[in-house]
């Protein structure tokens, strides 16, 4: 049907005028098994139109494939583009060379994989006795991805992803505490639940021996899939296009220090364990490895066409979507700290005394985050250590500084990376494109509130 | 949306395994965003939604699938996939649909499909420009203009079929102060139930202003003091009650069991000075409804009174299993969201104490004038919100602005310390008091709004630099 689908809009788009155009299709399934009981599947599909007369640029989607609906599809387009001023952009040639990746497992097509995966769940959390009312989501996805242009571009991605996202609830005697544990990829060996809940558990239990503590100035420790969280806040800050508009705390940066040499950071839409591993991003670039910090020192912004024109900045492989009804905008695609060397038990004996962050939450830019100047403040849970040791574990802090001065004040990196889950699968958040991943990390100097 | 045969056939279909109800919904929505930057439109979308989704249930088990093939082989095939994922014994037969009497609300009188962009973009031009004016310190602004016009239809197995027509106006602006090495963000947003006749009246270079007066106000604030200290939060600012309960008194979360709310209807749980309110049937207003995307009808629902919990939302999965009845509050932000119990317009009733005598009483504390967003942890009761515009309290008098604070605590020590409640809810000349947000949760981001009169905290923890 694509092909159809492509034939009818590209003659209504030359018809209407569009010098270059282009469509953006997915067709996907999803099955979700939930923990508590429920099931769920859907069917989707849809189609996005850009276009561009003079340098203008204009872009609509739909859902309804009746040419009626395909019909406006393209007028909507062009009305859009007449409100736009002329901006640089890219149709691209069908003559790069794109990296073959591996996104398909057919066994996250067999029902009786995610239900095996599903009850092995349930048997997991029933060995814990305290482990009451937990809640959790399975779910396996597959999306047929299409970026096809009148240049004579037409791509082709299959990628296969699985998540299990779990919120865990301890009851003693009455008292509940909780947290959440997401595992995520693009195989079936990616979720390990017996890993998931063990975790999650005892992270948990140490919570009801709560204390508290004097604000101040603290070293913290940050959990590796907390930091990976926090990664998804500072990314925003490496968006090209911000930059190219004045905005952001690393302009005027590239080439500089910006953090210890411990730290880097990396874009790796070849990373099979994210789920956003792509070889080419929604307007059909060619996928590319980049670092944004390298041994401390900030390499450049990540961008698509217009930003990296502005910028002077020479790889343009950024401008994702999250799906056809989401605007093209610059994203990560599987960002991470780079792994150190340093194993958990020597990251907290380097901390010695300090705080040792489990949990944050309204770590959103624009919600906890000011986009604009990085400063933050972010509610946290965690646990304060002595002299590398737990003591109890504290709730109701909050965290607070510049995201500019954190990635300065990281001093040591661990060798324990995990995801953190995209904030696209919780539901009801922003559905921004992007998966993050991060070891432990020491950041010096963290404000802490506290009594 | 489809002919009432198809409907019956399909539901006769997701039943035929013995589920003992059967909903379809239908969903035809037109989404609207332009995006401004500095005076020039940057991004603008168009697109049509359009899919249907099945639920079924059994008992407790639920099954739901969604498809935007809303033809007839793409809504028979669906209820087959359904239906073979139950496995009941119920026989439920003959399904006959009748259209239910609609009422509306939520009048609307220039629709924002009735408008094209090209005079759209002039609301966003418009608060820019009045934002740039405002001081010579605002360097800029951006911001987005959306519309959505969702239309719905939802049959279901007790025999009737409900249709709605929902329109959604925003305007969201960001102003932008700069002075010497200090920057700052004012962010406004009115998002409301209305059709564009709401943007009369020189609404947009209102909205614009006041993003600016608020980015001026945090460049001259101070850095927010930290630690637990009393709170006083201004009149209007509803956040606080939506994170601080309204999540843990949602049917969703209640019924599971993982709620601190969970089976304690009748006990105290604030302090007697307290009522807490959810209602869906305010005109005009952005969280009410027609009916809910349950095709249940909207209710006033007292959660809370006198300090005494004395209801839950509640959706028809979790009034099944607590044996109660649905409230009309079961919502999805689309198609592609399985419905459950979310808030509408939820607020704290008016109390006794008169505003300025709030803070008065107040030696040294935070008087919170405008929020942000926020979180809530339904099993310890945990909240946190972002503090957009605070000032000190000091010796009874408010005295000068700070930033970057947040809040945060827990709902059962901080329903129990509110110690005086304001007399008034909201100013009924201000028409913004009908604006809402987004609220993000399971079943997709809906509208509510929310609203406290002042009230005042013994304390709250208080995150700052």
């Amino acid at each position: 049907m694509f092909e159809t689908y492509k034939s009818f809009i590209f003659r209504v788009a030359e018809e209407k005028g569009f010098e270059d155009y282009e469509i953006f299709y997915m067709e996907g399934k999803e099955h979700g098994l939930y923990i508590e009981g429920g099931e769920d599947y859907s069917h989707q599909k849809g189609i996005a139109f850009r276009g561009s007369i003079d340098g203008k640029t204009g872009t609509a989607y739909t859902e309804n494939f009746s040419h009626e609906a395909m019909l406006t599809l393209v007028e909507s387009a062009y009305e859009n583009m007449m409100i736009l001023e002329p901006v640089h952009t890219q149709y691209y040639e069908p003559s790069m060379a794109y990296e073959t990746i591996s996104t398909q497992d057919r066994r996250l097509e067999e029902a009786n994989n995610l239900k095996g995966l599903c009850d092995d769940f349930k048997r997991v959390i029933a060995t814990y006795k305290d482990l009451e009312n937990s809640t959790g989501e399975l779910k396996t996805t597959q999306t047929i991805y299409r970026v096809a242009n009148s240049k004579g571009l037409n791509l082709r991605h299959h990628l296969h992803t699985i998540y299990a996202f779990l919120r865990l609830i301890v009851n003693r005697e009455g008292m509940m505490q909780s947290t959440l544990a997401y595992e995520g990829g693009c195989t079936l060996e990616c979720i390990d639940p017996e890993h998931m809940i063990k975790e999650g558990y005892e992270k948990c239990r140490g919570y009801f021996d709560k204390g508290s503590i004097p604000s101040g100035t603290y070293n913290v420790l940050v959990k590796n899939n907390i930091a990976a969280l926090l990664l998804s806040s500072i990314s925003v800050f490496f968006n090209g296009r911000s930059a190219a508009t004045g905005q952001g705390i690393y302009l005027g940066k590239v080439g500089k220090k910006v953090a210890k040499s411990c730290l880097s950071i990396i874009d790796d839409p070849f990373d099979s364990h994210g789920v956003f591993a792509r070889p080419f991003d929604a307007v059909g670039a060619r996928a590319e490895k980049q670092f944004v910090i390298q041994e401390g020192v900030f390499k450049g912004f990540l961008n698509d066409a217009y930003s990296a024109q502005a910028l002077g900045e020479a790889i343009a492989c950024n401008s994702h979507r999250f799906a056809y009804n989401f605007p093209n905008d610059i994203y990560p695609s599987n960002m991470r700290i780079e792994e150190g060397t340093q194993s958990f038990e020597e990251l907290i004996e380097g901390l010695d005394t300090g705080i040792y962050i489990t949990e944050i939450s309204a770590y959103f830019p624009g919600h906890g985050v000011n986009p604009i100047t990085g400063d933050f403040s972010i509610p946290a849970t965690g646990f304060y250590i002595e002299k590398g040791q737990i003591k109890h574990a504290i709730q109701g802090m909050a965290i607070a500084g510049n995201l500019y001065d954190f990635i300065n004040n990281v001093s040591m990196v661990g060798n324990d990376r995990a995801y953190g889950v995209p904030t696209c699968f919780y539901k009801g958040a922003p559905k921004w494109y992007g998966c993050y991943s991060a070891p432990t990390i020491l950041v010096e100097a963290v404000s802490i509130s506290g009594e | 949306m489809i002919q009432t045969r198809l409907a019956e056939e399909v539901i006769g279909i997701a039943l035929s395994t013995g589920g003992d109800y059967a909903e379809i919904h239908i969903d035809d929505t037109v989404r609207n965003t332009i995006h401004m930057d500095q005076g020039r439109i940057t991004n603008a979308l168009t697109g049509n939604d359009f899919g249907a989704s099945i639920r079924v249930f059994e008992g407790f088990n639920c099954v739901y699938a969604y498809t935007n093939d809303v033809s007839e082989e793409g809504l028979v095939c669906l209820a087959g996939q359904v239906a073979q994922t139950i496995k009941g014994t119920k026989k439920l037969r003959g399904i006959q649909l009748t259209q239910a009497i609609q009422t509306n609300i939520h009048p609307v009188q220039i629709l924002p499909t009735s408008i094209k962009n090209s005079q759209k973009v002039n609301y966003l031009i418009d608060a820019y420009t009045a934002a740039s004016k405002y001081d010579s310190c605002i360097t800029g602004a951006k911001g987005f203009y959306r519309d959505i016009s969702q239309k719905i239809w939802v049959a279901n197995s007790e025999g009737l079929i409900h249709t709605d027509y929902r329109i959604y106006s925003r305007l969201n602006i960001n102003a932008i102060a700069d002075l010497q090495s200090n920057r700052q963000v004012g962010i406004e947003n009115r998002e409301v139930q209305l059709g564009l006749e709401y943007f009369e009246n020189q609404r947009a270079q209102r909205l614009g202003e006041e993003a600016a007066h608020k980015a001026m106000t945090l460049l001259q604030a101070k850095p927010s003091p930290k630690g637990e200290i009393p709170v006083v939060l201004g009149r209007g600012e509803g956040t606080f009650i939506h994170e601080c309960c309204g999540h843990a008194l949602e049917g969703s979360c209640v019924s599971g069991g993982g709620s601190i709310y969970s089976n304690r209807l009748g006990q105290k749980v604030a302090n007697s000075k307290i009522s807490v309110c959810d209602d869906g049937t305010m005109a005009s207003v952005y969280g009410s409804l027609n009916i809910d995307d349950e095709g249940v009808r909207a209710t006033r629902n007292m959660l809370i009174t006198d300090g005494i919990l004395t209801g839950y939302m509640l959706d028809r999965l979790s009034a099944r299993k607590l044996g109660m009845q649905p409230t009309g509050c079961g919502r999805k932000e689309s198609y592609r969201f399985s419905p459950t119990s979310r808030m509408t317009n939820t607020f704290v009733l008016p109390g006794q104490d008169k505003e300025e005598d709030i803070i008065k009483s107040v030696e040294y504390g935070l008087y919170v004038k405008s929020v942000g967003g926020g979180t809530a942890h339904v099993t310890t009761g945990g909240f946190d919100f972002v503090v957009d515009e605070a000032y000190m309290i000091e010796n009874g008098e408010i005295t000068y602005p700070v930033r970057g604070a947040t809040l945060n605590g827990f709902a059962d020590e901080a329903l129990r310390d509110i110690t005086m409640v304001g007399n008034s809810l909201a100013d009924g000349a201000d028409d913004y008091s009908i604006s809402g947000s987004l609220c993000g949760a399971s079943s997709g981001q809906v509208p509510v709004t929310a609203s406290i009169p002042m009230l005042k905290i013994k304390k709250l923890t208080v995150g700052g630099k």
